[in-house]
């Protein structure tokens, strides 16, 4: 397994390990990287993430 | 992070704590999401969104994709699970039972294991002789621009010192 994540992990398509003995932890954990991934991807195309309060 | 020697397996979080930061966080996904569709803030299509998990059985993986897709609108997320490859994917090349389930420019998906297990599972099962798993990692990351991007944090890594104990 590390090897396959030293060897597959890229700028474009990183690996995040999510320690997950705790499921609770896990999910949040989940959630908040993947929100972070897509931020920074807009960002860097020049485009702001969104107002969560003002457009949903 | 991209170790699992540096995963902290102390660290937790109470039910109720979760489960506010889990709702708070399904609603920025889905504004992001819908960002990435071009539904809102502007008519242009975001990259497109792959997140697949690899984990050991029973680690936990459904669960946090069921929560990470559940307040979206399903027509925007398309979740695929990958396990062993029938007979009749076994005949084609490894990577190809995989494209239908990626998103397109804009697209969302979420996979619950892939091509990665090639050098995992199907290495550790025997399923793929070393020949076959060890030409996999060039075939997963491509031509030499990826081989050439790693080569500073494959030195750095050997030459770091020993590790410490896993937590």
């Amino acid at each position: 397994v590390e090897e396959m994540l030293a060897t597959t992990d890229h700028a474009a398509a990183p690996w995040h390990v999510v320690a997950a003995e705790s499921k609770h932890y896990a999910r949040v954990k989940v959630l908040e990287l993947v929100i972070a991934a897509i931020e920074d991807a807009l960002s860097a195309l020049g485009r702001e993430p969104v107002d969560v309060e003002a457009s949903l | 992070v991209a170790s699992l020697r540096e995963a902290d397996l102390r660290l937790k979080l109470s039910g109720k704590e979760s489960q506010e930061r889990i709702v708070a966080a399904q609603r920025r996904l889905l504004a992001l999401r819908l960002q990435l569709g071009g539904l809102i803030g502007g008519t242009e299509l975001g990259p497109p969104l792959c997140v697949l998990f690899e984990g050991w059985d029973a680690s936990g993986k459904g669960g946090c994709i069921r929560r990470l897709v559940s307040r979206l609108d399903p027509r925007h997320v398309r979740v695929a699970q990958f396990g062993a490859p029938t007979a009749d994917e076994r005949r084609h090349h490894f990577l190809h039972r995989f494209s239908p389930a990626l998103p397109g420019w804009g697209g969302m998906s979420v996979l619950d294991r892939s091509w990665y297990g090639r050098v995992l599972v199907e290495r550790i099962e025997g399923f793929a002789s070393e020949q076959e798993w060890r030409r996999a990692y060039p075939q997963i990351y491509g031509g030499n621009g990826p081989r050439q991007a790693l080569a500073p944090r494959l030195r750095r890594r050997a030459a770091a010192p020993v590790p410490r104990a896993r937590a």
